[in-house]
């Protein structure tokens, strides 16, 4: 219980800390990527749900679009991600990289398709090439780093 | 501290690839999506409950009281010279006087565009106008009040609601057409007599036809119909000639209004026109006032019920937010009232106050607010221009300028972007009145026309493209976080 009261409080907080990092450079992703990568690799499945809810919660409060919204566009490509946990090796350091750009190419797009079916949110703001390079590259690193200290580390996965 | 989550989930496979639990989260929020208003109290509970460190925050380091102000002056300028602009040129049926009525709201129809205007005004007090609804010298749509009524005929609640437009391509609503039409039913679909004059060098003369709204697969909102000559029309190559009324035995529409520019679509490299359509002489999306026709004898009962505005006093602090808003600003009424969805948040420090924001979903008294250079919404503006004309602009802000000005792109008219003047809002919502003031602005670049591929179908001629204006704000906006001392949000008595 203790782990999700942080969770609730600490989502807003790394999407603070994501617009504090924006307004000192482009060049640093964005944040929900590690979420989203944590989601996909990393998290107990049954903890996915109040995961993705807080998180869509804390999102929709600083991003413009409801928190259902925020929920697909962080959830959907959790969902797309998760069954290759069956495919690929949790110790790769390839696969997260590569579940980074696919994060990083899809989350904006989806963003923007939800805009175009709803006028909720904004319009696609896509990546480029060199900005997904940047978060194959910096995302793994966040998503170790917020996944080594609680309230997501009590949230992930036992194993190899 | 405790573990969370599933402690056996190692053992379950199937369950831990395609957890249940997921698909049913993610199930929910398509159901929020489609139907937000019904988890809105549910979300609006969650947001108080997560945004309580925010509050801390603004309570601890940056939120500041505002103080009490007088009623904002910003908007009396621009909605004055809106409404000689909308008078401007306009004609009416005969034994009828024109009269300014300022729209409060629009409403999306079944096709994905407004189609309907709500007007300021109740059906009571515009009862025995002219159905026709102008603006300037064009016909925008018809009143969905009895032409020939009564105040009091019809059901009170009815002639107590806000009175609507509906606009030439207005297509009816789901629920009107389950039952079937009654007498004193307004009309459901406008047909208009139009005509246009053929200029081309094989055809010349006068076209008439029907315009009548247009199907979903169409690229405009009205079509042509039942032409009286096929021939000339197959003949013409241009697109942009101004489709007018034309002269018939109902008296109640005047012949000469304009209803939109004519828009040929085909095969132009072929010479081959395949459908006739009409572009509307104004974006339904920056309409902000219109042109109603009351009987000369004076048979309409008028009653004052303009919206008034009052200002409601918040608290003010400003959070970093992630690309591309990158700031968002929270709104808390210090006075514990509520705040209404769409409520414009002005900067009353400036100039007599100055527009910064649109309030959304407010919950518990708080609101968040996009600013308006980070906003993605389209935009309804007002342009007064240095002669003093004031003309509606629809537009959306794209980005900076390498010198620090707002890049708006106008999305129509299409030569709104060559204005040069002062930027005013235009009628955003119920509670975001026309005229508050935004900044000055100056013409910008012209976009790049669209490439249609060779041989598919396209417009004939197509009109010029479409340009960007450049709007300077007040730098104090963007960087001196002390303006935020003296906020207001403007609301709507009810």
């Amino acid at each position: 219980m203790i782990a999700w009261l942080l969770w609730f409080f600490v989502a807003l907080h790394l999407f603070l800390l994501d617009g504090w990092f924006a307004g000192l450079t482009d060049h640093v992703p964005d944040l929900s990527l590690s979420i989203a990568l944590f989601c996909a690799l990393y998290a107990k499945p049954k903890a996915l749900p109040g995961l993705l809810l807080c998180a869509a919660l804390s999102r929709s409060v600083l991003v413009p679009g409801s928190a259902a919204l925020h929920l697909l566009v962080l959830g959907v490509p959790v969902a797309v991600l998760l069954p290759l946990r069956g495919v690929f090796s949790r110790g790769s350091v390839l696969w997260p990289c590569l579940a980074s750009g696919f994060l990083a190419f899809v989350l904006p797009r989806l963003s923007g398709l939800l805009f175009r079916l709803t006028a909720e949110g904004g319009p696609a703001l896509p990546m480029t090439g060199f900005e997904i390079f940047v978060a194959m590259c910096v995302i793994p690193v966040f998503t170790l780093a917020l996944r080594s200290v609680p309230p997501l580390s009590l949230f992930q996965e036992e194993g190899p | 501290m405790s573990r969370a989550g599933d402690r056996h989930s190692s053992g379950e496979p199937r369950n831990r690839l395609f957890p249940v639990g997921l698909y049913a989260t993610l199930l929910v929020g398509m159901f929020g999506v489609t139907f937000p208003e019904l988890i809105a109290p549910v979300e609006s509970v969650a947001r108080t409950a997560v945004t309580l460190p925010l509050r801390a925050y603004s309570i601890l380091f940056d939120g500041r009281p505002a103080l009490a102000a007088s009623e904002p002056k910003a908007s009396l300028q621009g909605v004055v010279g809106l409404s000689q602009s909308t008078l401007r040129g306009g004609s009416g049926p005969v034994g009828y006087s024109p009269r300014v009525c300022l729209v409060v709201d629009r409403r999306v129809g079944p096709l994905g565009v407004v189609d309907e205007l709500i007007l300021a005004r109740s059906r009571d007090e515009l009862m025995g106008c002219a159905p026709l609804v102008t603006v300037g010298h064009g016909l925008v749509g018809f009143l969905d009040i009895p032409a020939h009524g009564r105040p009091g005929d019809r059901r009170a609640q009815f002639g107590k609601e806000l009175a609507r437009v509906r606009l030439l391509h207005y297509r009816g609503r789901r629920r009107t057409t389950k039952r079937p039409l009654r007498a004193r039913d307004p009309f459901p679909v406008a047909r208009v007599a139009a005509q246009v004059t053929c200029r081309e060098v094989d055809a010349q003369g006068v076209l008439h036809f029907l315009v009548v709204p247009a199907r979903a697969v169409d690229s405009w909102p009205l079509r042509c119909t039942l032409l009286d000559n096929p021939y000339l029309g197959s003949r013409l190559r241009h697109s942009g000639d101004m489709v007018t009324t034309s002269e018939t035995d109902d008296r109640s529409i005047p012949a000469g209004l304009q209803v939109g520019r004519l828009m040929i679509w085909g095969y132009p490299q072929l010479n081959i026109p395949v459908g006739l359509f009409v572009e509307p002489i104004r974006d339904p999306r920056g309409i902000s006032s219109v042109v109603v026709w009351e009987a000369a004898d004076g048979g309409s009962v008028p009653a004052s019920t303009d919206a008034k505005e009052r200002l409601i006093p918040v608290w003010f602090s400003r959070f970093p937010a992630p690309r591309p808003v990158r700031e968002r600003w929270l709104v808390t009424s210090n006075a514990g009232s509520t705040l209404p969805n769409g409520a414009a948040l002005l900067d009353r420090a400036l100039d007599g106050g100055r527009f910064l924001g649109l309030l959304a979903r407010p919950w518990s008294g708080q609101s968040l607010v996009t600013p308006f250079s980070a906003s993605t919404r389209i935009w309804a503006f007002l342009l007064r221009s240095l002669d003093g004309h004031v003309h509606e602009l629809v537009g959306r802000v794209v980005g900076h300028a390498p010198d620090g000005r707002l890049r708006v792109k106008i999305l129509a008219p299409d030569n709104g972007w060559r204005l040069r003047g002062e930027l005013l809002t235009g009628v955003n919502g119920p509670h975001c009145p026309a005229g508050l003031a935004i900044g000055r602005a100056e013409p910008g670049e012209a976009g790049v026309a669209d490439v249609a591929t060779p041989g598919t179908p396209r417009v004939f001629s197509p009109p010029a493209a479409r340009g960007e204006l450049l709007v300077t704000i007040p730098d104090s906006v963007v960087s001196d976080p002390r303006i935020f001392v003296s906020q207001r949000v403007l609301g709507t008595a009810r």
